[in-house]
């Protein structure tokens, strides 16, 4: 009843539970929150707890750079909770973060998007964390789905849309039609393993070790999936194994697309994959109208080009393919407004 | 100059990029299918898109993905490919909203009502004011109920008495009517009059009608003869003399009204309208002191 009452002063959110970042989404004024999903813990001797120090960019400018009683944790991985009583502060920080300093705590209506390969006990995990940091009602719905709807993909018609959302944790590639996906698979290759595959690539070809934070900036500025014309520098630094100090050197985009080869073809696999299982005439219709890229994976250089080249079928990019999920869970919460929560089998 | 913006679209061509694109891709030689292959699309959506036939294309997603690849092909700067695009579409947007207009106009109006929180007057309050607004107007209606339930009476008439006992009424505020009191003295109605104590000189200010609250009318009728003697708050004396039987005197003063009746048994008395008993802890003998309150409540009265 009481949660009712708060319930009428909050508003109804969207939220882009990521594992890199997390976006909320409000009716009417759009996104409103955009944050690493990143909560850094202090260890607490007296209680012999941990609280939490800082959330979001707070934190994230914390990673690698902690001393020993505080941690910087991603309490997300691979789009599924890894640490549950981080993610429910982390959220709880997040949505009144969003309603501001109000009178009342709000206790907002919330949908939640989750990769489509979660299993029912990580979404139940999910779904309690949200109702943990004060959700008044939670329904779940796959990244895919609000990813198309999102991006602007007509779901509803009698047509094949094929989407991929290419996140930090997983990519999710599905083909939707009337309101349903039809086949849809997740891949635990995101923009993580980018990150990964360049301190992994700079680690064995110069023997030295770079950070989270600077492997994610080489990606930013030099990454690429396609080979260009162009090609970019970069300077970075890091310590050098043999000699144990630090040191600066040069990266180029032709190596940064080297190292991002396996995860890239990961995802490639995934997409062709998709393509086999998807019936022949939504695959037509995928075929002529082509595949839209979400999620900030599709912010990668080129790789709309390198799709194109591996499936022979036309690749477009989203607008603003980052906040394509919590926009489009957005839409989803009007539209269950309007026509009832059975349209797209919400949970 | 881009060869978007370069040649100005002649006579009857589409102000969109399609003729743009369309020029340059001849410039470089291309041929339609050409240009599809490489793009991967279907000739005729590139023909679509040279013609700015967007809609055929599909949802604006498609056509504005197709749009930038085709400008890269070409080496076209996306922006300006993108800004003309949006040019297009803005202005068959506006055509779109005037018509709806047009038709919103002729069509039954049923609007759609948002919830209250999301009406945009609130949604614009800052975050705290629509919580307080709603204590403020709870607290303004407990007052209004607070006042409503008070009776009437207690919030005091504008009376002076005169050494008579009757009552004046105050040009600013309507007496009460007091038939007893207009028939001993109806002269005096109407017209504010300067209030006499019971030697005939004025009386203190004290005594003068107020609509100040605190103040007591007395009410006492007499069935025998009995001596009152009747002071106010201040000690000065509102009334003192004899209750002849079957009479009645109206009295008003700053509470409380410091109340002496020399034969108790025959006198009513009613305090601001209401009879009130005169209990037996007020009474010695036939003689009755007793102080009455702007509350109507007796209580006793100090020994002189």
């Amino acid at each position: 009843m009481f949660k009712r009452l708060r319930g009428y002063f909050s508003n109804d959110l969207s939220i882009d539970l990521g594992t890199a970042n997390t976006l909320i989404y409000v009716r009417e004024r759009g996104i409103v929150l955009n944050e690493p999903s990143v909560v850094a813990v202090q260890d607490e001797p007296t209680r012999g707890g941990k609280i939490i120090v800082a959330v979001g960019v707070d934190a994230k400018n914390m990673i690698g750079r902690t001393p020993g009683h505080i941690t910087a944790v991603r309490p997300m991985k691979d789009g599924v909770i890894a640490d549950f009583t981080y993610t429910e502060k982390m959220l709880q920080y997040f949505i009144k973060k969003v309603h501001g300093n109000r009178f009342l705590s709000p206790s907002p209506r919330v949908l939640v998007c989750v990769p489509f390969g979660s299993t029912q006990v990580e979404r139940r995990a999910i779904k309690e964390s949200a109702e943990g940091a004060g959700a008044r009602s939670v329904d779940i719905v796959p990244e895919p789905m609000a990813a198309a709807v999102g991006a602007g993909l007509p779901v509803q018609e009698a047509r094949g849309s094929m989407v991929l959302d290419v996140g930090g944790g997983t990519s999710e590639v599905a083909v939707i039609s009337l309101n349903g996906i039809v086949y849809a698979a997740s891949v635990r290759i995101g923009g993580d393993k980018f990150d990964e595959a360049i301190t992994n690539y700079v680690r064995r070809n110069y023997g030295i070790l770079i950070g989270e934070a600077t492997a994610e900036r080489i990606k930013l500025e030099i990454g690429s999936a396609y080979p260009g014309q162009q090609v970019r520098e970069i300077s970075v630094k890091g310590r050098n194994l043999s000699e144990g100090v630090p040191r600066s050197f040069t990266l180029n985009s032709n190596e940064i697309l080297e190292a991002l080869q396996e995860p890239l073809q990961g995802i490639v696999g995934a997409v062709k994959q998709a393509l086999e299982q998807t019936p022949p005439e939504l695959g037509a219709d995928v075929a002529e109208r082509g595949i839209v890229l979400t999620g900030g994976g599709a912010l990668l250089r080129d790789i709309d080009k390198l799709l194109m080249e591996e499936t022979g079928l036309p690749v477009v990019v989203a607008d603003d393919p980052l906040t394509c999920v919590a926009r489009g869970g957005g839409r989803i919460l009007e539209l269950t407004e309007e026509h009832g929560p059975g349209i797209f089998g919400l949970e | 100059m881009s060869a978007l913006s370069a040649a100005p679209p002649p006579g009857g061509e589409s102000p969109g990029p399609g003729s743009g694109l369309r020029r340059e891709r001849e410039k470089r030689g291309l041929g339609v299918v050409e240009a599809a292959e490489k793009l991967h699309l279907d000739p005729s959506v590139v023909e679509a898109l040279e013609s700015d036939r967007f809609a055929a294309i599909g949802p604006a997603v498609f056509a504005k993905g197709h749009l930038k690849q085709y400008a890269a092909l070409l080496n076209l700067p996306a922006e300006q490919v993108m800004a003309a695009y949006e040019a297009v579409q803005r202005a068959s947007r506006v055509g779109a909203q005037s018509q709806a207009v047009d038709d919103a106009a002729n069509a039954t109006p049923f609007p759609k009502i948002p919830p209250l929180h999301q009406l945009p007057l609130l949604a614009k309050l800052p975050p705290l004011s629509v919580p307080v607004g709603i204590a403020l107007i709870a607290l303004l209606l407990v007052a209004s109920a607070l006042l409503w339930w008070k009776p009437w009476h207690h919030r005091g008439a504008m009376v002076a008495v005169n050494s008579q006992g009757a009552v004046i009424s105050a040009a600013a505020m309507p007496a009460q009517p007091d038939a007893d009191a207009a028939a001993a003295s109806p002269d005096a109605l109407g017209a504010p009059q300067p209030p006499v104590g019971a030697d005939g000189a004025a009386a203190p200010s004290a005594a003068i009608a107020s609509p100040l609250a605190g103040r007591v009318r007395l009410r006492m009728s007499f069935s025998a003869d009995s001596w009152v003697d009747v002071r106010d708050a201040g000690g000065v004396t509102v009334y003192r003399g004899k209750g002849a039987a079957n009479s009645v005197k109206s009295l008003a003063g700053a509470a409380p009204l410091s109340v002496y009746l020399g034969y108790v048994s025959g006198v009513q008395l009613e305090i601001n309208n209401h009879a009130v008993a005169i209990g037996p802890q007020f009474v010695r003998g036939d003689v009755a002191r007793f102080e009455a309150g702007a509350d109507g409540v007796l209580r006793r009265a100090p020994r002189p």
